[in-house]
């Protein structure tokens, strides 16, 4: 009886945590290329949170995201784009990221950092999470950090460049 | 006699690969489109986004909106990519019942929808779990006023389909928007009237 409750016990444990490592998603595409680099070139209103933005990523992976060069061909092209719409931002298969003026004009630099993370985010592969406090989930939100999951996800995506 | 056939052959095999070519990029007619935005027979690529607001709850998605109508989708009219990979499908509608705010019945507007056919045509380009309106359908739209007087329909839950088109005001949807509408968690921020507001001056 003592026995069965521990493996119960034990079970339940093994789960929580298999639960806990699982806290990322990832998509079935990735804007880095076989060199395991994502060069970005292109402009938006707010560079200071896009560098410091590939800053925190960088901080974790170095060298992986690197302004192009005419000698390397470019895998994403940042730019604004002004619409009335509660989207803030957007990154597309082809390896655009764009950003929304017309909500970033009011948000925080905080809130500006997170949102462009998040689509670097996605750029390198990252998937959305609904829990948590991770860059990957949704909203406008004041996080200039990356969470444990949103290292295990890159960690994860990295082996698959 | 034997080069002139060679040239020849050159000649025919470049122009069959041209013309290939020319085939294989080819854009699709008006109507095509039309067409294939009810059968979706081709693939859809999914753009992730962020949104300022909790897309799923309708109370917010209604609350930002500063138009929600039930209409019908007429017909395509254009797509439009604004210097972007992200296409602008504009559709052809006929307001039947405003909810929030009141846009011109008994007319044809244009309803600009975010998402629509790519500009190679080889494939839709969408938001994540949005929708693209098919021709012919019901949808209660919540869309967004612009600064130009358009009204644009973006993101998760901006179109929702009535199943029971003849009586919309039974419909599941219509009574969810409804409610939502009753509740609507409002946000602050500059407003646009649209062109087809019958209160618009300008
Ligand atoms: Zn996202």
């Amino acid at each position: 009886m003592v026995s069965m409750l521990v493996t119960l016990v034990c079970g339940v444990v093994v789960t929580a945590r298999f639960n806990k490592v699982e806290a990322y998603s990832l998509l079935s595409w990735d804007l880095v290329d076989s060199g395991k680099h994502m060069d970005w070139d292109g402009s938006c209103s707010y560079m200071t949170e896009w560098y410091e933005s590939v800053k925190v990523w960088n901080s974790y992976k170095p060298g992986v995201i690197r302004v192009d060069t005419i000698w390397i061909v470019q895998d994403v092209k940042i730019k604004d784009y002004r619409e009335v719409s509660s989207t803030l931002a957007k990154t597309l298969s082809t390896g655009k990221i764009e950003f929304n003026t017309y909500n970033f004009d009011n948000m925080t630099t905080e809130q500006r950092q997170k949102t462009m993370m998040h689509e670097i985010g996605h750029g390198l592969g990252l998937g959305h999470v609904s829990d948590g406090v991770s860059i990957m989930r949704q909203g406008v939100i004041s996080q200039t950090w990356l969470s444990a999951d949103d290292k295990a996800g890159y960690d994860a995506a990295y082996k698959k460049y | 006699m034997k080069r002139v056939y060679r040239i020849g052959f050159v000649l025919f095999a470049l122009i069959v690969s041209f013309s290939l070519v020319a085939c294989g990029n080819q854009k699709l007619s008006g109507e095509r489109i039309a067409e294939i935005l009810g059968t979706q027979e081709l693939p859809y690529d999914y753009v992730r986004a962020q949104y300022g607001i909790d897309v799923e709850d309708l109370r917010q998605v209604v609350g930002a909106a500063d138009y929600v109508f039930v209409c019908l989708i007429k017909g395509y009219d254009s797509t439009i990519y604004n210097d972007s990979d992200f296409p602008n499908t504009q559709y052809v509608i006929e307001v039947i019942a405003n909810i929030k705010g009141e846009l011109r019945k008994n007319d044809d507007l244009i309803l600009v929808k975010s998402g629509g056919i790519s500009t190679k045509h080889e494939k839709f380009v969408l938001y994540e779990y949005d929708i693209l309106p098919k021709i012919s359908e019901c949808y209660i739209v919540l869309a967004y006023g612009q600064p130009n007087g358009d009204i644009l329909a973006s993101g998760v839950n901006s179109n929702l389909l009535i199943i029971n088109k003849d009586n919309y005001a039974i419909d599941v949807k219509y009574i969810e928007i409804t409610e939502a509408f009753r509740n609507e968690v409002s946000s602050s921020r500059q407003r646009f009237k649209s062109r087809y507001d019958i209160h618009y001056n300008g």
